[in-house]
């Protein structure tokens, strides 16, 4: 039988835990090993969502959803060389998928707004940062917005990224050069809407 | 791979322009500098909102294992044994062996029926994912990060709590303090359930400390009320509010030193948190609730809150009275997850939404969907009871639990 392999860079294999056994555990449904791999990984999966979608409370939703599928089908988790992380993360990107497509037949930019209330403590400058940057990241394509998630949002080396993505990091370098010109483009439309079209 | 590729990688891993770029390539680069620095700058942002929700999740996803536990698996037929075998075929002693096995069964229910004259059963009062008020002594406490993790006693047992910035603190010395939680302290944990086996967990969102000495609590068997006994009369000792507010639970210590779990309708509960920020403590009389023999009950409060009663032991009339912050009064203002309700003294008070917060909406006429951002000004002029902590930089309660009611009258 092959012995599974563990990649050192999954963040359940930096001492605290140990990535194999875990996902040994995950595969078995242990529930103190799912306890754990929530702990690991919720924050990474809701930030990888966050701005796909309409706001915070969708986030969680969903970040919620990933894990409960990932546990429904634990028994199909291959872990010899794939980190739960990135299991994780292929979950996130489908169901992602799938809101936005039924979002987008019940028209997706009515109900952007009234998801999105102002956090109190943050700056004006900042909230309409976010919203810029929010509405700008819907107007890039998913890999787009995967890669500038993936490096800015969640700190990802290239590597990881390419990883994570399943690409090479030359594409994902070539990818992440596009993604930052075409949210820059995007984030002025999102600041002086229709300035393009004069 | 393209040299301007390579120098971007470059400039966002040193965050300065290589020197050999051309002023085209230096322009292009700058300005991707520019748009990744908005990127990361929303990063601590993201992060915040993530470790907020993340209670709530924790709290679903362990509710949705203790589900996809309780689902039966569909199993093969097991192989049959030497016995089984050799009776296969044998009409006859199979016919005697199930007369034989319907007395058995007979007898034990004649058994059965026993417990249920007796109305009790054993039982845990949580479930995941329930929102839940207890009362306890610090046996320990351990520090990790911004997170501390509390081994506390109470009369459900030993409890994990965990605290965490996030978490509001009531202090009963500094009332806006955030203290760091010690053995011996006495405390009122207001939280989110987010684990039930094998340890009992609760995520705290609201903290009320007492430095007062007090014996820790005595975990005593709890037994589930499934018919009503004459004159049960006793003291809240914990509260659980599931997740959609309809319904309730709470452990009743009655003067004969019984625990009982009472199954209470949402009503009940919100009656409960309307008059108190607490129903810890709280002397009730156990009655019969609308629907007959389903098991769920009425509470009527006899007595003050908070104050000591026939039921209450010389033990626990010794225990600090804690109570957590909170505001009664009419809603007239809401902006985004901020609330402004105008208190009997026309005191503006702001209440603040949290993730975890429980909701109960029973006597208002309205839905969650109503509450929600959405419908943001459906809940002004309501009446409302809020419980919670007091955020010690901006004076505004933290809410755990809102009960809205119907619109107030002028």
């Amino acid at each position: 039988m092959r012995e599974p392999e563990v990649k050192a860079d999954d963040p359940a294999a930096d001492g605290r835990v140990d990535a194999e056994r875990l996902a040994q555990a995950a595969v078995r449904r242990d529930a103190q090993a799912w306890g754990t791999i929530f702990d690991l990984h919720y924050r990474s999966v809701f930030a990888f969502i966050r701005y796909r979608l309409r706001g915070a409370a969708e986030a969680e939703d969903i970040a919620a959803q990933v894990f409960e599928v990932a546990y429904s089908r634990a028994e199909r988790f291959d872990y010899r060389g794939v980190p739960i992380e990135a299991w994780l993360i292929g979950i996130a990107r489908n169901l992602c998928r799938d809101r936005i497509k039924k979002l987008g037949r019940r028209g997706y930019a009515a109900e952007v707004d009234e998801q999105n209330g102002p956090v109190e403590q943050d700056s004006a400058e900042a909230i309409d940062l976010r919203e810029d940057l929010r509405v700008a990241m819907h107007a890039l394509t998913e890999d787009q917005q995967e890669v500038l998630t993936l490096r800015f949002l969640l700190d990802k080396s290239v590597e990881d990224t390419a990883r994570l993505m399943n690409r090479s990091e030359d594409a994902v370098k070539n990818l992440q050069r596009r993604a930052l010109a075409a949210m820059q483009r995007a984030l002025a439309e999102a600041q002086y809407p229709g300035a393009e079209k004069r | 791979m393209s040299r301007i590729d390579d120098l971007l990688a470059s400039t966002l891993q040193s965050g300065r322009i290589p020197s050999d770029a051309s002023e085209a390539e230096r322009a292009e680069l700058q300005a991707a500098l520019e748009t990744s620095t908005k990127l990361q700058s929303q990063r601590a942002l993201v992060q915040r909102e993530a470790v907020k929700s993340m209670p709530a999740g924790r709290a679903r996803f362990e509710r949705f294992v203790q589900e996809q536990k309780a689902t039966p698996v569909a199993t093969a037929e097991p192989r049959r044994g030497f016995l089984g075998r050799l009776l296969a075929g044998n009409r006859l002693v199979l016919s005697l062996g199930t007369a034989v096995a319907v007395a058995a069964i007979a007898i034990v229910a004649v058994f059965a029926s026993q417990g249920l004259l007796s109305s009790t059963d054993t039982a845990n009062a949580l479930s995941a994912d329930d929102y839940v008020q207890v009362q306890g002594v610090v046996s320990s406490a351990t520090t990790s990060g911004d997170q501390q993790t509390v081994q506390l006693s109470s009369e459900l047992g030993p409890v994990t709590v965990l605290v965490s910035t996030d978490t509001s603190t009531v202090d009963e010395t500094t009332p806006n303090g955030v203290a760091a939680l010690k053995a011996g302290d006495t405390v009122l944990v207001g939280g989110l359930v987010t684990a039930v086996s094998p340890t009992r967990e609760i995520t705290a969102s609201t903290v009320a400390i007492s430095q007062a000495s007090a014996a820790p609590p005595t975990q005593v068997k709890l037994k589930v009320l499934k018919k009503l006994l004459p004159n049960l009369q006793g003291r809240i000792s914990v509260l659980s509010v599931a997740k959609d507010g309809e319904s309730a639970r709470v452990v009743i210590a009655a003067a004969s030193g019984e625990r009982y779990v009472v199954r209470v309708d949402g009503k009940t509960a919100e009656s409960l948190l309307q008059k108190a920020t607490t129903a810890i403590g709280t002397e009730v009389s156990v009655g019969a609730g609308i629907a007959a023999n389903d098991g769920v009950f009425s509470l009527t409060v006899v007595g003050s809150p908070g104050q000591p009663g026939a039921a209450t032991s010389a033990p626990e009339a010794a225990r600090p009275r804690l109570t957590f912050a909170g505001v009664k009064g009419v809603i007239v203002g809401r902006e985004g997850d901020l609330l402004r309700v105008v208190d009997a003294d026309r005191k503006v008070v702001v209440v603040s939404i949290r993730s975890n917060t429980r909701i109960m909406l029973g006597t208002s006429g309205l839905t969650l969907a109503d509450v929600g951002r959405a419908g943001r000004g459906l809940v002004i002029d309501h009446t409302v009871a809020v419980s919670g902590g007091i955020d010690a930089a901006t004076g505004q309660i933290d809410a755990d639990v809102i009960v809205i009611g119907p619109k107030f009258v002028r």
